[in-house]
């Protein structure tokens, strides 16, 4: 066993985004557990992510730890896992409803290291073609 | 080991709840019954009531599984259940307890005690014990100064609440449930292609279900003739007033202040024994059939407008309990919003699939409709976090005996399911019979 954690974030600090693929069935954890949650394999290494996705939804409202309103977007990776993270785009949350069109869309997204104010880096997606 | 998984589950002997209590449902520093009240005085009260209605004596009972999701944060305890076991009597010597336990699953930490207790029961390990869930999740007090509660800050909430999540991964990457659940609305209103104003009827016909079902429940924390507080307002109707951004302001879209929970704090017990010390209690039995729980990561799928995990948990119950969805009467559930009413019910087949709208509608959902959905007014009428599933037993308990008063459905139910869900990814199934 490896400090994974620590391994995860080291790595974003230095600009990658890593999971963990298990060597016994390939399978892609994303963020990165400890044994496979597919064959339950304990044998895993790191793989940097391709860094592109599907927006499947997105939602707009408060975020009560930034005390701000933002975009979360639900994403399917390139390597398989569904994520949710912040969505970086320029958004009117004087119209929330608009968020609608993100839904459905399908629209192809990139994966973006961005760092909290003061903070450390966080995972974050753009749109491809904007 | 493969076909280990497979093998049919069940309790190894049949399992009873034979006494339920509550606790008033209110805020320790507000509401006058429960007046500087802590978690020790809640349980204890809960607790009484439920071995008053089995007609037991509280050092009959074996052993304490209590749910408890911040003690921690809020009265900076979390060695609960050693202290749970002395106040509520469960004395086998001097100075000498009955073993307890605090268990946490978040919001449905009360349903995890439960679980816990049941599978105790139907070990064989003990025969009589008590379970259920205490929270004071809007106070704060410490060891400097006991039993003086002060009114939570919303930034003392937030980083006790937020323990729900995964500290390592949702906080620093900002995978928010209220964005989540926000989703599984989206997705359910795209999936049936509903229009925005369609999804506001329904999201505005579930309020109304659960405030008509609460108003009538003289347990609910708030009770509330919505009708009046439209016209109070200078509202012509219900629909203008839950349509005005004014006085349904908008939180995470196209969730409204009003499709969220009322807050407080409370404490709910059960007694629960094997099938053959029920013979002897006060109250009609009522008799645990199965039980299912399965987890999800940041409460997101691939389609959202339905979740896996949700479908696992009830299939999991279904398969114990011996049970179909159609058998099911009524469902008290953790509805900590529209999207943990809707979806739920049609994963776990309470109603079909796009079909909630028109019940909702329809009134079937009401304590007087064809399916009855929180008659105990959910968490519209008082949501105690960590509480929820053992509250919605003890609702169902008093329903199925034909002791909920003007909520009481008739005829009185015979199946109920509870749904519980911690931090919307951590589901646990209850199914009860009369």
């Amino acid at each position: 066993m490896e400090a994974v954690l620590h391994g995860f974030y080291s790595r974003l600090k230095n600009g990658n985004v890593a999971g963990r693929r298990c060597r016994a069935c390939g399978t892609v954890s994303f963020p990165p557990r400890g044994l496979c949650g597919r064959c339950g394999g304990g044998d895993a290494e790191w793989l940097e992510l391709k860094g592109t996705g599907t927006l499947l939804f997105a939602s707009a409202g408060p975020n009560l730890l930034l005390g701000k309103p933002y975009l979360m977007a639900t994403v399917a990776l390139a390597e398989g896992p569904v994520i949710s993270g912040p969505l970086l785009e320029e958004f009117d949350f004087s119209k929330p409803e608009s968020v609608w069109r993100y839904n459905g869309s399908e629209m192809a997204v990139l994966v973006e290291i961005a760092k909290h104010e003061g903070g450390g880096p966080f995972v974050g997606f753009r749109l491809a073609s904007r | 080991m493969a076909a280990v998984a497979s093998r049919k589950k069940g309790l190894a002997r049949r399992v009873d709840i034979i006494g339920v209590g509550m606790s008033a449902l209110g805020l320790v520093t507000e509401t006058p019954a429960m007046l500087n009240m802590t978690t020790r005085e809640l349980w204890t009260w809960a607790a009484r009531e439920a071995i008053e209605d089995a007609g037991i004596a509280a050092t009959d009972i074996e052993a304490l599984f209590v749910g408890n999701m911040i003690g921690e944060y809020a009265e900076g305890q979390y060695h609960l259940a050693y202290v749970l076991s002395q106040w509520t009597g469960l004395g086998i010597g001097e100075d000498t307890w009955r073993a307890a336990v605090r268990l946490d699953g978040a919001c449905a930490s009360s349903s995890h005690a439960i679980r816990a207790a049941v599978f105790a029961v139907a070990s064989g390990a003990y025969d009589l014990v008590i379970a259920g869930g205490v929270e004071i999740s809007n106070a704060i007090w410490s060891w400097k100064a006991p039993g003086e509660p002060r009114k939570m800050t919303n930034a003392e909430r937030v980083k006790a609440i937020y323990g729900h999540y995964d500290q390592a991964w949702e906080l620093p990457n900002m995978a928010m449930l209220d964005h989540s659940l926000s989703q599984w609305l989206i997705a359910y209103a795209r999936r049936y292609d509903l229009s925005i104003d369609r999804l506001y009827d329904i999201l505005d016909a579930r309020i109304v279900s659960n405030l008509e079902n609460g108003l009538r429940n003289p347990r609910a924390y708030w009770r509330c003739a919505l009708s009046e507080v439209a016209a109070r307002e200078g509202f012509g109707s219900v629909r203008e007033f839950l349509r005005s951004p004014s006085h349904n302001v908008p939180a995470c879209w196209p969730i409204r202040q009003w499709d969220g929970p009322r807050r407080c704090d409370g404490a709910a017990a059960l007694v629960i024994c094997a099938e053959d010390v029920s013979t002897r209690a006060k109250s009609q039995p009522i008799r645990y059939l199965g039980t299912g729980s399965a987890l999800q990561s940041s409460a997101v799928s691939r389609e959202m407008y339905t979740q896996p995990f949700i479908v696992a948990a009830g299939a999991e119950a279904y398969a114990m309990a011996g049970v179909s969805p159609d058998a099911v009467d009524v469902v008290e559930m953790y509805d900590y919003g529209p999207a943990e009413y809707i979806i739920p019910l049609e994963d776990l087949g309470v109603f079909e699939r796009g079909a909630i709208g028109d019940a909702l509608l329809a009134r079937q959902t009401w304590y007087t409709g064809s399916k009855p959905i929180n008659p105990s007014g959910g968490t519209s009428c008082g949501g105690v976090a960590g509480v929820v599933g053992a509250i919605g037993l003890v609702h169902l308990a008093k329903q199925i005996r034909n002791q909920a008063q003007a909520n009481q459905i008739t005829p009185a139910p015979q199946v109920g399911l509870v749904y519980d869900c911690g931090g919307g990814r951590d589901a646990v199934i209850h199914i009860v019979s009369g």
